[in-house]
């Protein structure tokens, strides 16, 4: 068990409780990739600006609204609760859906993402083998799926041991080593620093980039499912916000800028991604021996990063099925307290996608539907959390928020109003279609249209919905598991 | 409705709520991108044609199976004094397969949670990247591409 992690009694089971390191690490996990970083790097200084629009118009607002929702209303559910109390069942169940099915789509790339690279520590050749592909993809998605069965306890260790090992270590080494590059007097690639440089330039051909900005740190609301296993979360969930937010931003462009100091950008290809980078970047620097050990680091990073996007939905999901809105089927969880029925039913439809996406032929444009739908989904669920952010002001005044946004309701508008704009924002311009795309109705239609079946089975569950869900599913514990 | 309905019934919501109706559709109506050779330089010969210069040229790698070269390209109105630059990156592949891994591995390098990095144009042999702020030279030269 982790240090932060305290065992306590609860339901005449022990339980495990989570404390501030566990509850940051979480954040940490689903927000902080490497993956960015080389992408990021491209702009030179001004990675900064882009940056601090996007710390600006989501990670602050997003952390700020977590962590006053969170200590207003610790229920389980994460932002199910929270959209729940502003706008009701139907809006609450909604937002998770769209956070939970947009993973669904989101699946099949993160660990693809953790197969290639996990082949570039062995032989980069494997990535060319389907069968290479989807076994590790297999392995890595229900193993994760196991880990969470397990319940919270296995899920802690699992975040907190990989993400300090598989995000922070490397970013902090890619950052040791841009550090190491400037004191040992090598030759910087970017030009001297000035401060019109931080400023990125802004205009309708990079609104579609601006908009990927915006949600570059999106996943700080993922702390908020664990609220049940959170012993005192009115103090304890403002300062993992805080701290989680800290070292993302800091790891973040410490490293961008460390490896755009060594890397000239027309190096950086667009294309192949990080452990290219890395690559150059540890060649330059004569460590090139590194680039295996520090792809099984980026590997396991990958790995914690798919767990917390699949695990804190999954929680939430099975939330809403204790509570009768979904059949009882749903409602089973076993006695590590997992619930094991959202589980397995997520781990066989996301392997049934995951096995068109390896064995299906690549189509690019349908790539780009699918993770444009990704990115709608999101919007849908961000804007409701910072809808209900302020509406909750409004409505429910008197509730106690240990965690206020200061400020009173000017300070409210101001953070729940620049989140919205700004995801309402993301939501427009992903509907652009890209510049080669012949069908710019087609793309918009097809966008839309899977956006809508995917946010659409709650109205259906709800419809379905029988009071006797709610008696009938209660604590189906399947303790033989 | 019995249990067993409501099995039925979730398990069906499921799949073509998630799989058949986004997924399948999405990728069945879009088809395949045939690989075919395309000869020539495409990428130059399209910027010509959109009357515009290539002003430089240099070779790069992807450290990929399969690829068996690329050019970067940076493109502009005019070299001497230019109003807007655009730098694209074209790969190219020995066989469909690898061209196919090669579109994956770029799909999975997202910033954030889902978007790709740029922009990725298929045509036969090749894969041709853009920066997101392409801008209106890259619709020029995208549009010359479609004709290839």
């Amino acid at each position: 068990m982790s240090e932060d992690a305290n065992t306590g009694t609860g339901s005449g089971s022990k339980k495990i409780y989570l404390g501030i390191f566990a509850l940051a690490m979480i954040n940490v996990a689903a927000v902080l990739s490497i993956r960015n970083f080389p992408s990021m790097a491209i702009y030179g200084w001004s990675c900064i600006g882009w940056y601090i629009i996007g710390t600006v118009l989501f990670l602050i607002p997003i952390s700020l609204a977590g962590a006053e929702l969170a200590t207003g209303w610790p229920q389980g559910g994460g932002v199910y609760a929270w959209v729940k109390e502003a706008f009701g069942e139907r809006d609450g169940f909604i937002a998770l859906f769209c956070e939970w099915s947009n993973n669904l789509v989101w699946f099949p790339t993160v660990l693809s993402f953790i197969a290639a690279t996990l082949a570039f520590a062995l032989t980069p050749d494997l990535t060319s083998s389907p069968f290479y592909m989807f076994t590790v993809m297999m392995i890595a998605f229900w193993g994760t799926t196991a880990v969470a069965y397990f319940g919270e306890n296995a899920s802690t260790k699992l975040s907190n041991f990989g993400v300090v090992l598989g995000s922070i270590i490397p970013a902090v080494l890619i950052t040791l080593l841009g550090v190491w590059w400037i004191a040992t007097g090598q030759q910087l690639v970017l030009p001297e620093f000035t401060i019109d440089q931080i400023a990125p330039e802004i205009s309708l051909d990079t609104l579609p980039f601006f908009a990927t900005v915006i949600l570059l740190f999106a996943g700080m609301e993922m702390a908020g499912f664990h609220a049940l296993e959170v012993k005192n979360p009115q103090t304890d969930f403002p300062k993992a916000i805080g701290i989680s937010a800290v070292i993302i931003f800091l790891c973040t462009v410490a490293a961008t800028l460390a490896i755009a100091f060594v890397i000239p950008a027309n190096q950086l290809s667009l294309a192949s991604g990080v452990m290219q980078a890395i690559h150059y970047f540890f060649d330059s620097a004569g460590i090139s021996g590194l680039v295996g050990p520090m792809a099984i680091l980026i590997t396991i990073g990958g790995v914690v990063n798919l767990a917390a996007w699949l695990i804190g939905p999954a929680k939430g999901l099975g939330v809403i099925a204790e509570e009768g809105n979904m059949p009882p089927m749903f409602d089973r969880t076993n006695k590590y307290g997992a619930p094991v029925a959202v589980l397995v039913t997520q781990a066989l439809i996301g392997s049934a996608i995951s096995l068109l996406y390896v064995f299906l032929p690549s189509v690019n444009q349908a790539y780009w539907i699918l993770s444009a739908m990704t990115v709608e989904l999101l919007c849908i669920v961000y804007f409701l959390v910072f809808a209900a952010l302020i509406k909750l002001r409004y409505s429910q005044p008197d509730t106690p928020r240990p965690f206020k946004i200061p400020g009173g309701m000017t300070g409210i508008w101001i953070v729940g109003g620049l989140g919205a704009v700004g995801v309402v924002f993301s939501f427009i311009v992903g509907l652009m279609p890209p510049a080669y795309y012949d069908n710019s109705i087609g793309y918009v239609v097809a966008v839309l249209f899977g956006t809508f079946v995917l946010a659409v089975p709650p109205l259906i569950f709800l419809k379905m919905k029988k009071p006797e869900w709610a008696e009938k599913g209660k604590k189906e514990v399947a303790g033989n598991e | 409705m019995n249990e067993k309905k409501e099995i039925v019934l979730v398990a069906l919501i499921f799949v073509i709520a998630i799989i058949i109706l986004p997924i399948s559709a999405v990728i069945l109506t879009h088809g395949t991108d045939p690989y075919r050779i395309v000869e020539g330089r495409p990428v130059a010969d399209a910027a010509e044609q959109a009357g515009l210069v290539v002003c430089s040229e240099t070779d790069t790698t992807w450290d990929i199976p399969g690829n068996t070269g690329g050019k970067v390209y940076t493109i502009s109105d005019n070299c001497e004094n230019p109003s807007e630059t655009v730098r694209i990156e074209v790969y190219s592949f020995e066989s469909a397969d690898s061209r196919d891994a090669a579109i994956k591995a770029y799909h999975t390098n997202t910033i954030g949670k889902a978007r790709p990095h740029g922009n990725m144009i298929v045509l036969g042999q090749y894969l041709i990247f853009i920066e997101s702020s392409g801008g209106s030279l890259f619709t020029k030269i995208a549009e010359k591409l479609n004709e290839f």
